[in-house]
């Protein structure tokens, strides 16, 4: 089956300041894909130029993005808009923040049926309940007239996602959509997630840097470190033998629950901003494992025995 | 979060200063809707018999110079005025509003359109009706154009950092994500919630209109006679401040009754729609 989204040597650059470097990557029809990465690593703008939502001064340097056979990144404004919400849509991590507070939630979801699927009021109302319904909110026939400010972090999540869900589209692309979430409202959220992906064969990027969701929902599994991809690979071989370094360091900085109590590892140092990447390996400076020739090159993504795809030339030695 | 939550009328009507100014505007108001039915005189008619009358039991509050009763022309006066002031209200609102929308949502027009604003900012309001009123001639409409041209900076100021404010906002990314157009995320989800500062000032450019049409009206540049305008009949009684004080004096507590007024109201809206001082009402 042929891809429904290809990513190709994406670059995306503010002014001359390259914030992703040639970011390839796919997902195939009904796969759930997460793209990790700490803060600055440029997962969300991976995202938002999928969507042709680039913050103003950002732009597609080089590479492409096609989605279901049609380069995105070539495409005018005006076909962008009528593909979004449409065959491709995003939830975002602000779920307080992400409705608009002087309309009420029915209207909201009405407002993407009555765009993309020319329904007119009463039906976009009677549809908004049903997808309300379907996203699990409770009493969804009073909640679909009340504001947002009226629903719970969890509902309002939810509102959202059957807002993304209303035109029933092929990909999901959901930006970190359980961090400002408490833990069992994340977990209600994720299982909602996966059981919609299965009902509608709806592919998803999920965009996190909780390891831990990952392991939850996910198929495949990109590492992001400082606007490149890192390590690419399937969830479980990349939790199993991860190769490049900066995956075993996220991996190694998770909390365990058996073993003895002792200080938790951390990758010292923090991602260096996108206007003073190191030249080479851009993890080498804060790498255990690197060598001078690390420095040297951007290292390029290769197969590794593990059987993850990772670009670091120290992959053996680091294991 | 700015917008108008459900709740706010109820808040708006709890809060005293705004009780108080809506019912001080609201009886100036309905003085001057139905100025034929209350005022007990013509308020045209010369009467040389009864020429500086103080206030008696006839003439409640005194006749001017032509023996025209006071009261009466302060109330079809404050027609006049409270047109004039609603006319610029609306017209600010509609025009200063719509640029400032634009400068602050489209980029390439903000720096344009302000400094356009900015230049019209540095005329003082009263010269350039002063000029309009020369070049035009003076008469209610030609005031109304002159102070809406004066203050419509004001309000596309104050439009423009609502919008870009609320633009920041992600339900505003997430209206584009889901394919919502310019001008769709402009209209439904940006302005609606930009709209309450824009509420509040154009209270306070009401106040500021009558007031500066009071200023016109006593140069001579206002509507002219015989038309009452609160500034007029001020004007008129200027030469005769000494010894028919009355003929000044009325009009002018109608115009500050009136912009205090509005002022309590502004007030009221500001704290009503402004989600910081909600706690501060009780």
């Amino acid at each position: 089956m042929s891809a429904l989204l290809r990513v190709e040597a994406l670059s995306v650059a503010f002014g001359k300041t390259e914030v992703l470097d040639g970011v390839s990557f796919d997902i195939a029809p009904g796969e759930v894909l997460g793209i990790v990465g700490e803060s600055g690593s440029g997962k969300s703008m991976t995202a938002l130029a999928m969507m042709g939502l680039l913050p103003p001064g950002g732009r597609i340097a080089s590479g492409r993005i096609v989605f279901e056979d049609v380069e995105v990144s070539r495409l005018p404004e005006r076909e962008l808009a009528k593909m979004r919400g449409a065959r491709m849509a995003m939830i975002f991590q602000e779920p307080m923040a992400s409705l608009n507070p002087v309309l009420t939630v029915g209207e909201q979801i009405a407002e993407v049926l009555r765009h993309h699927r020319g329904m007119d009021r009463r039906s976009a109302h009677n549809e908004a309940v049903s997808l309300l319904k379907l996203v699990e909110v409770a009493a969804a026939e009073r909640r679909v007239d009340e504001y947002p400010h009226q629903l719970s972090g969890g509902m309002r999540q939810r509102a959202m996602i059957a807002i993304a869900l209303a035109c029933r589209p092929r990909l999901l692309v959901a930006d970190e959509p359980t961090t400002a979430l408490d833990a069992t409202v994340q977990a209600g959220i994720l299982d909602l997630l996966r059981g919609l992906r299965q009902e509608f064969g709806m592919a998803v990027l999920l965009i996190t840097h909780d390891l831990g969701v990952v392991a939850d929902i996910c198929e495949r599994v990109v590492v992001m470190y400082a606007g490149r991809v890192a390590e690419t690979g399937d969830a479980g071989a990349i939790f199993a033998e991860p190769g490049h370094p900066y995956t075993q360091a996220l991996l190694a900085a998770i909390p365990r629950l058996e073993g003895p109590i002792g200080t938790l590892p951390a990758i010292a140092g923090v991602v260096p901003s996108p206007a003073d990447f190191p030249p080479g390996c851009r993890f080498a400076p804060r790498c255990p494992h690197a060598i001078p020739a690390c420095e040297a090159a951007a290292p390029v993504l290769r197969a590794l025995a593990g059987g993850t795809q990772a670009a670091c030339i120290r992959a053996e030695h680091a294991a | 979060m700015a917008g108008k939550a459900p709740g706010a009328l109820s808040r708006l009507i709890a809060h005293p200063s705004f009780r108080w100014g809506a019912l001080l505007f609201g009886i100036i108001v309905l003085c001057a809707v139905f100025a034929w039915w209350l005022a007990p005189h013509d308020p045209f008619r010369n009467n040389f018999r009864t020429r500086f009358r103080a206030p008696d039991e006839t003439f409640w509050l005194g006749t001017d110079r032509f023996g025209r009763d006071i009261l009466s022309r302060t109330l079809h006066g404050a027609k006049v005025s409270l047109r004039i002031g609603l006319g610029v209200a609306a017209l600010t609102a509609l025009v200063g509003g719509t640029i400032g929308a634009l400068a602050g949502f489209v980029k390439r027009l903000d720096g344009p359109l302000m400094r356009f604003m900015d230049a019209l900012m540095a005329f003082p309001a009263v010269l350039l009706a002063i000029a309009l009123a020369a070049a035009l001639g003076p008469s209610e409409v030609n005031a109304i154009l002159a102070l809406s041209i004066a203050y419509a900076p004001r309000t596309a100021r104050v439009m423009r950092a609502g919008v870009m404010v609320v633009r920041e906002f992600p339900f505003v990314e997430g209206a584009r994500a889901i394919g919502a157009s310019p001008a769709r995320v402009l209209l439904r989800h940006i302005l609606p919630n930009a709209m309450a500062p824009l509420v509040v000032q154009q209270t306070y450019v009401f106040a500021l209109a009558i007031l500066a049409e009071a200023v016109l009206s006593f140069l001579g540049v206002g509507p002219p006679p015989p038309t009452p305008t609160l500034g007029g009949i001020i004007a008129d009684g200027r030469d005769y401040i000494q010894e028919a004080p009355w003929i000044s004096l009325v009009p002018g507590v109608a115009i500050a009754m009136t912009v205090l007024g509005l002022n309590l109201m502004g007030d009221g809206l500001r704290d009503a729609l402004d989600p910081r001082l909600r706690t501060a009402i009780r």
